[in-house]
């Protein structure tokens, strides 16, 4: 509740800059970043990565947002308990290999308004803040495969809210609200081959034609969001990326063709199969973000509902996490409980801190979005995504660890999460794409909001030498400039110091990397790996030195554990960052080493896998 | 010359006497807190003068009518008095607030009418409720109150106001109420942002929550506000006391010995780890059922049953010789050797005895443990083969009564063995 007026500076100019964000109007003509730019905003308040990258910090950051009324947070709690308690009641009489979703289940979301929470009040919906929204979707996370049919909704209805027209406002999210339409992505992957192309007529409607593989759901949706490509100039071979909004009642003699329905290992709640499309109409009232509005429209799916992925997780592992703890409190060992056996705890711990740690992140940034302080996301839905990622695979660990061949035994619970954790993880955007997107754009921010020029452009021998030393000494004992550990509480002051660290000598490893590597570091897979786990664990220790301040300050029922538990993260985190970028200041160094683990794969796949000789081999 | 004060113990003493031995036969039906009030009024305005030499300030306040007869607080008393007992609720008590400050003409008489409110509060069951202590400290007039000099800020401005806003505050603290910020707002408004009774009020905001889950193994948002049966409480407790995270609960309805009675209940813990240390007991050993003993969850006292046996013949010495740990002879033999941890005693196995289960029962009673031994035997086969032993405790036996009893009673108590 102090947090409120201490926030005020700011507060009033930034939420009017959401306000106008979310504006359908304003956001076609003005990104984020120009709006930033006209008002003079820092970095650090339009996005809070790029703000850590740059050295830059504002206290307002150690303020862990919450929610302002007490009655607000009861309304949330008991709301999101009975949706997760009616969902565990629906899903304990159903077969774990039924496909689809089941009646039982469907009853739930709909009897609760699950799908309304999404939506505007304005158009029928209950309009959910971040927040609450995050506190829904964890209690969806009992089974994930029913948060990924939901999510299909989100995902349209946050489309057509910020892209569509009047008109498609009030004619599909009120529908979309109240689940008579149910929708389904397909945004192309030219790479993979699929295309979905417009083709024009001369003298009548252009139609769009093509196919798309892994969508979600198509063989009950009711509406298509198609990508296509639209060649606009045959001579110079320029095409436009659109997004139609395709009704299936409106297709006349169009046909939508489902095939290839995929026999998937976990998330049986949903189906994925592929999408032809012949003889479309594509008009203009269709167009989701205007002519060539496609790739602002990609954008937005790609780096925007991530957070709702993250709580969705969160449900997910505390749900794993007690049963696992139910099952080594049950078992034996000697005279013992099994779950006093340290190899057990040991393997708990890092799915408990993981969990702890994303869920940390994404109720920081929800509410963080919610008082309208940073606008844009796109780093930290990327993050968030890697997390989930490294949190999934390692809960496999914990699975194994704990529950032994009880993991693998069918009829048991940890059966089908570990299905459903495979198929989630094979559906999620892949780790280097993740990387390259952090990486690359927190670069592009740095080299810009720094004005960095390369000695190639303008050298300066003498300035060079002289500024070896300042560099030398700026990394190996990097001075406190914020002073973070002041606006926390003071246990947690060896973290900040070396969350403080961190920031410095980030600033001193992308000095020496742009300078060496220019544009070449797009390449740089190594590089941008390297990155990409500096500036993950730049905000999760921010995350976490925040909530545990505060939770610490305000008493909360064990909060002494989660102060332990965030030093030890921050630790942990800090050490892993260091060596990070002592491994890129080597790097880049005088004597460069090579990474070479993408070396290592590109044998594996020149050679058809394992390139290297047998060990008993003779040569003689 | 003896001592006033020593003389007055030594009547009181003697009265108090008289008085046991009066009720004993039954002749005294005056309660004997009446009988001390007037026995001090007595010696207070006739024997002891030189006490009143000593002590003139105590001369008005004793020598004054009680403050029941005040016409003025006997006026706000019946206001809460007069309501019947089966309506004295929230919304009859906060309609007497109402009334109070509806009526209220002049800027007097907060405090006498809150010192009665407060008295009345534990009388309606509103001594747990915020609301409540909202609304009695919004009772004060905002503004007039507030220091606007630097002696007012000084001194204890309107000293009588603050101290019965400490008073209400205190009260809060003593039922475990936990303030909110609005608390704070509401007297921060009425006396100003740093007097003695919002010093008060922050310093409760601060350390109320900090303290709140001083005691780790209750989640007192279990039993807070929460209008719990005697079944859900006797779980919450049995929770709290089990330290074994594995233990089961399971709620026994077994029937009633009053015939017209319905069933009665018994909730029984028991973790894996205790089934086991019953199987390895020997056969024919004998177990013991203790109780009822009490626990408190929160102001609530709970009565438990703690089946148990005797300590195993285990070492319970945990003390290890630091020349032991780094004591390299034998080096290989300490490190790979079979006892670790787990085959170590468990928290179960204390020294004095092995507790092997917990109950809470609806009655108290030997046939109710009976009934509990019963359904603990469905899953613990082996019970069936020992011998049982009931301590059960009896209520309102007097220390001679029990002695008198044991004598009599011990070869009747060995019967009751299984």
């Amino acid at each position: 509740m102090l947090s409120v007026p201490l926030r005020s500076r700011l507060l009033r100019q930034t939420c009017m800059l959401a306000a106008r964000y979310t504006s359908n109007e304003v956001t076609k003509a003005k990104p984020v970043e120009v709006i930033a730019q006209e008002n003079n905003l820092p970095i650090e308040r339009t996005s809070l990565s790029r703000g850590l990258a740059l050295n830059r910090f504002e206290k307002d950051f150690m303020i862990y947002p919450e929610y302002s009324d007490a009655e607000d947070v009861d309304n949330i709690k008991k709301f999101s308990n009975k949706v997760r308690d009616e969902l565990v009641n629906a899903l304990s009489d159903r077969n774990v290999h039924a496909t689809g979703i089941s009646d039982e289940i469907l009853s739930v979301l709909l009897k609760n308004g699950i799908f309304h929470g999404f939506v505007p009040k304005e158009y029928e919906g209950a309009g959910l803040s971040t927040k609450d929204l995050l506190c829904v979707n964890e209690a969806l996370g009992v089974d994930l495969s029913t948060f990924v049919f939901v999510n299909q909704t989100y995902i349209a209805t946050r489309l057509i809210q910020l892209y569509g027209t009047e008109e498609q406002k009030s004619k599909y999210l009120p529908k979309l609200a109240s689940f008579q339409l149910k929708p389904a992505m397909c945004m192309q992957n030219p790479l993979t081959g699929e295309i979905t192309e417009v083709v024009g007529f001369h003298g009548g409607e252009s139609k769009v034609h093509g196919y798309k593989s892994d969508v979600i759901n198509a063989d009950i949706a009711d509406i298509f969001f198609v990508f296509s490509n639209e060649l606009k100039n045959k001579g110079t071979g320029e095409s436009a990326y659109n997004c139609y909004l395709i009704d299936k009642s409106e297709i006349g003699d169009g046909q939508i063709t489902i095939s290839e329905t995929k026999v998937t290992h976990g998330l049986k709640g949903i189906n994925i199969s592929k999408v032809h499309f012949a003889n479309i109409p594509a008009r203009k009232e269709n167009l989701i973000g205007g002519y060539n509005g496609g790739h602002d429209a990609a954008n937005e799916i790609m780096s925007y509902g991530n957070f709702y992925l993250g709580s969705a997780v969160v449900g997910f592992l505390k749900n794993m996490l007690e049963e696992l703890a139910n099952y080594a409190n049950a078992g034996i060992v000697g005279n013992r409980r099994l779950a006093e056996n340290v190899a057990v705890q040991r393997a708990l711990s890092e799915t408990g801190m993981n969990t702890f740690v994303l869920e940390s992140i994404i109720y920081y940034l929800g509410g963080l979005m919610d008082e309208g302080l940073v606008l844009s996301t796109d780093i930290e839905n990327a993050i968030v995504q890697r997390y989930v990622n490294r949190v999934l695979r390692e809960a496999f660990v914990s699975v194994t660890q704990v529950a032994g061949t009880t993991a693998t035994q069918e009829g048991f619970p940890y059966d089908k999460m570990t299905r459903d954790m495979n198929t989630l993880l094979s559906l999620n955007v892949n780790d280097l794409s993740l990387v390259k997107s952090i990486s690359l754009s927190m670069i592009v921010s740095w080299v810009e909001a720094t004005s960095f020029e390369s000695r190639f452009a303008k050298a300066n021998t003498l300035k060079r030498l002289l500024n070896i030393n300042k560099r030398d000494s700026n990394w190996n004992n990097p001075k406190l400039k914020h002073f973070i550990a002041e606006h926390v509480h003071p246990s947690l002051e060896v973290a900040c110091r070396k969350l403080e660290n961190t920031m410095s000598r980030l600033d001193v490893a992308l000095n020496r990397i742009v300078e060496d590597a220019g544009s070449r570091v797009k390449e740089d897979v190594a590089t941008l790996w390297s990155l990409s786990t500096v500036l993950e664990n730049n905000l999760a220790m921010v995350a976490t030195i925040a909530r545990a301040s505060r939770s610490y300050s305000i008493g909360l029922r064990n909060a002494d554990i989660e102060l332990a538990w965030a030093i030890a993260f921050c630790h942990s985190a800090a050490r892993q960052s260091e060596s990070e970028l002592e491994f890129l200041m080597d790097h880049f160094g005088l004597l460069r080493k090579n990474p070479s683990l993408v070396n290592v794969g590109a044998a594996v796949v020149e050679f058809g896998g394992y390139p290297i000789e047998r060990p008993i081999e003779r040569n003689w | 010359m003896a001592c006033p004060i020593h003389s007055i113990i030594c009547v009181v003493l003697r009265r108090f006497q008289q008085h046991q031995e009066q009720e004993q036969t039954c002749l005294s039906p005056v309660p004997f807190e009446e009988v001390i009030s007037a026995m001090l009024r007595q010696i207070w305005q006739g024997q002891s003068k030189s006490l009143q030499r000593l002590f003139p300030s105590c001369n008005a306040p004793l020598n004054r009518p009680m403050s029941s007869k005040d016409p003025q607080l006997l006026h706000i008393d019946e206001q809460f008095r007069k309501i019947p007992k089966e309506d004295r609720n929230k919304a009859t008590f906060n309609t007497a607030i109402e009334l109070f400050q509806h009526n209220r003409m002049r800027t007097r008489g907060h405090v006498e009418f809150l010192n009665t409110a407060l008295k009345y509060l534990e009388e309606y069951n509103l001594h747990k409720d915020l609301d409540t202590y909202k609304s009695l400290l919004k009772v004060f007039p905002k503004g007039p109150l507030i220091p606007t000099n630097v002696f007012q800020k000084m001194f204890l401005h309107f000293p009588m106001q603050q101290q019965c806003c400490v008073k209400i505050l205190d009260m809060m603290e003593w039922h475990g109420v936990q303030p909110d910020k609005e608390v704070h707002d509401i007297v921060a408004n009425t006396f100003g942002e740093w007097n003695f009774a919002t010093r008060k009020i922050k310093r409760m905001l601060y350390w109320m929550p900090k303290l709140r889950y001083s005691n780790k193994y209750l989640d007192r948002r279990m039993v807070e506000n929460k209008n719990l049966d005697d079944k859900a409480l006797a779980k919450v407790a049995l929770k709290m006391m089990c330290r074994d995270p594995g233990t089961t609960f399971t709620l026994v309805k077994t029937p009633s010995d009053d015939a017209e009675a319905e069933n009665s209940w018994v909730v029984s813990a028991q973790a894996p780890l205790q089934k086991k240390l019953i199987t390895d007991l020997a056969p024919e050993s004998t177990i013991y059922v203790d109780g009822p003993n009490v626990v408190y969850l929160l102001e609530k006292p709970i009565k438990y049953f703690v089946l148990s046996s005797d300590p195993f013949n285990t070492n319970f010495d945990e003390f290890i010789e630091q020349r032991d740990i780094y004591d390299m002879k034998d080096f290989r033999g300490k490190v790979f050797s079979d006892r670790t941890d787990l085959t170590e005693r468990n928290l179960h196995q204390q020294s004095d005895k092995t507790i092997l289960a917990m109950a809470v029962f609806e009655y108290q009673t030997e046939s109710m443990a009976v009934r509990w031994l019963d359904h603990l035997s469905e899953m613990n086969p082996k019970l069936n083969d020992m011998s049982v032993l009931f301590r059960v405790k009896k209520d309102g036996i007097s220390v001679a009564e029990e002695f008198s009893e044991e004598e009599e009673e011990e070869p009747a108590k060995e019967s009751q063995a299984i």
